[in-house]
């Protein structure tokens, strides 16, 4: 239900801190419930959703990759189940929530950060972030 | 259009019939050409011969001869004793007595075009083996079947059957031009003994199935032709089916990442053929259409696979491969937009299905050498899961697990309840694909050839 996860969702966003943790947990979230709803909806709509879940998912391994403490420490919630009736814009508000907020610190860690590498890794992250945001924000039209 | 062992030996057959024609129609102009020729009718044997010995096992057949030489009655029943001794009959081929002509390096004639193309194919099969005959890729244990080989031999044997029936069009050209009868009986002696090995060679070949086993094999090299959509996707599926081959070897790479990818490809392909086909999609599972069916199967497990934790990267050339099979699919198949309409029947909408279905197939291979991949990661208990994941029925019963979560730990070695979920997935994506199997060898030969990789339920039993 819309409900919950937009609960699951505020508490997300209230702990995470603005650094790396903060980027995983919120992907970590996002793309938890990106493969939860595509596992509810018909495959149409479902199979778009894996991708867009994939891409989070990759860009969240790509966070781990480049900072390995990261996984262990950083908070992992997952929103849950979805009830049986599906509010599809309601829930993928809340997913694009979660990757907004996962934007603006990106924005923030790479404005921030001197080093080169580190910033064409927030670079390469963002881009993946961009398009599976993309991707929801098309289906809930 | 890459060759297959079936286009070679096949070409090599409208050779020697070129070549037999040439001879009957044309004869020889003088006698240097008679001999030529007849030195490429030897070189033609030759190549029979050193296939037909790569296909048999000489060894063994050797080895029956000595054993039954006391016995005095040559044995006709056996396939190989009978191609060993057809090809013992002509005496040597590669070095010849002195009688015996070899062809000018110049000489052009079609005969020595099949010889080259007999021996292609047997380079064309080896590829799939390393120098101690083990596996090279997925079409080895097809290879190394030796029904499959034997009857593989039943073209052979026509061919050279052709090919020895030449033998009298030689004769015939050659008393045109005057030369000598000792000199052609000393060329082409009578040989009608050996013309009834081949027969009877023929005859035992066709009892093992019908030699289209080694027909459709390629060389083991995957190149990919990127100018036609379709012909590229073709080729990225095989590269693809390759590379999960290699990862099921005995060392895979740790990687769980590269089968989450190769799961999301098998739903990206399964799906985009049913739109191709104008299924419905958009309704609520379990779907009726078997292909939409496949594809929430690999969305399943590519989802259950997310949770594992392993120290391997993901394969960069088989994602590459993936991202642009994906792209190819999205060209020919597009999600939202009627691409071609399908509905037409001309040859690029039967290319176009062929491509997609050619492409599900190998993801319904993929997912079974994914399996044997998984399971011998699971072993190797170099799989992680995190602990705050496990819950309900995998915690209950299986106490140090549950008890590492209590402790605070926070991944534990995969529990084999929760393998055996993702084991599951796999069984179910293998049980809706279970048409399309790469090789099945028969009852009689699985036990020579065991997968060094193949997951053994009995010893995966109480180990993660």
């Amino acid at each position: 239900m819309g409900y919950t996860w937009s609960k699951g969702a505020d508490a997300v966003l209230e702990h995470t801190a603005v650094d790396w943790d903060g980027v995983w947990s919120l992907l970590y979230a996002a793309g938890k419930g990106t493969f939860r709803l595509s596992l509810q909806l018909p495959l149409d709509v479902g199979a778009e959703l894996a991708y867009a879940g994939m891409d989070i998912c990759e860009a969240r391994d790509e966070v781990s990759w480049a900072h390995p403490e990261v996984p262990l420490t950083a908070i992992a919630v997952d929103l849950g189940p979805i009830g049986p009736v599906i509010d599809l814009p309601a829930t993928t508000a809340v997913l694009v929530g979660l990757l907004d907020a996962a934007f603006d610190r990106l924005t923030v860690l790479q404005d921030a950060d001197p080093d080169p590498d580190a910033r064409s890794l927030s670079r390469q992250i963002t881009w993946r972030v961009r398009s599976a945001r993309e991707a929801i924000q098309e289906l809930a039209r | 259009m890459i060759a297959t062992y079936g286009d070679l030996v096949g070409a090599a057959g409208v050779d020697i019939h070129t070549g037999l024609l040439r001879v009957m129609r044309r004869g020889f102009v003088d006698h240097k050409q008679a001999e030529n020729t007849v030195g490429a009718y030897y070189d033609l044997l030759a190549a029979l011969r050193s296939h037909t010995w790569w296909l048999i096992d000489p060894a063994r057949a050797r080895g029956e001869e000595l054993a039954r030489a006391m016995h005095r009655k040559p044995d006709d029943s056996d396939l190989d004793m009978v191609a060993a001794r057809l090809f013992a009959g002509f005496g040597p081929l590669a070095q010849r007595p002195v009688w015996l002509p070899y062809p000018d390096p110049d000489f052009d004639h079609p005969w020595r075009d099949a010889a080259d193309k007999i021996g292609a194919a047997t380079d064309l099969l080896e590829t799939h083996l390393g120098p101690h005959r083990e596996p090279r890729s997925e079409q080895a244990a097809l290879v190394l079947d030796p029904g499959q080989r034997r009857g593989a031999l039943g073209f052979i044997a026509m061919l050279t059957s052709v090919t020895m029936s030449a033998d009298s069009a030689i004769g015939a050209a050659c008393r045109h031009r005057d030369i000598p009868w000792q000199t052609v009986m000393k060329w082409l002696p009578d040989r009608d003994a050996t013309k009834v090995l081949v027969h009877r060679m023929g005859e035992l070949a066709a009892k093992h199935g019908d030699g289209r086993g080694l027909r459709d094999i390629t060389a083991n090299l995957y190149p990919v032709r990127e100018d036609d959509p379709i012909v590229e996707l073709g080729d990225r599926m095989l590269r693809l089916r390759h590379a999960a081959w290699g990862l099921a070897a005995a060392t895979p790479d740790y990687s769980v990442v590269t089968l989450h990818d190769l799961a999301g490809l098998g739903m990206a392909t399964h799906l985009h053929t049913a739109i191709a086909h104008g299924l419905d999609v958009g309704a609520v599972a379990p779907s009726p259409h078997r292909l939409v069916a496949t594809a929430q199967a690999f969305q399943e497990l590519m989802i259950d696979l997310r949770d594992y934790l392993a120290p391997g990267l993901p394969d960069p050339d088989i994602r590459m491969d993936i991202l642009a099979a994906r792209e190819l699919l999205m060209q020919i198949a597009p999600l939202h937009r009627p691409a071609r309409p399908l509905t037409i029947s001309d040859p690029t909408t039967r290319a176009t299905l062929s491509a997609l279905h050619g492409a599900c197939e190998v993801m319904g291979q993929v997912a079974r050498m994914n399996q044997a991949t998984f399971a011998t990661l699971a072993r190797s208990e170099q799989i992680h899961v995190p602990t705050r994941l496990l819950d309900g029925d995998i915690l209950s019963n299986d106490p140090t697990t549950a008890q590492a979560k209590l402790n605070g730990v926070r991944r534990v070695i995969a529990p084999p309840a929760r393998v055996q979920q993702t084991l599951q997935h796999y069984e179910a994506i293998g049980a809706v694909t279970g048409h399309v199997a790469l090789y099945q060898p028969a009852v009689a030969h699985a036990a020579d050839y065991e997968h060094p990789a193949l997951f053994r339920q009995a010893e995966f039993q109480g180990r993660p």
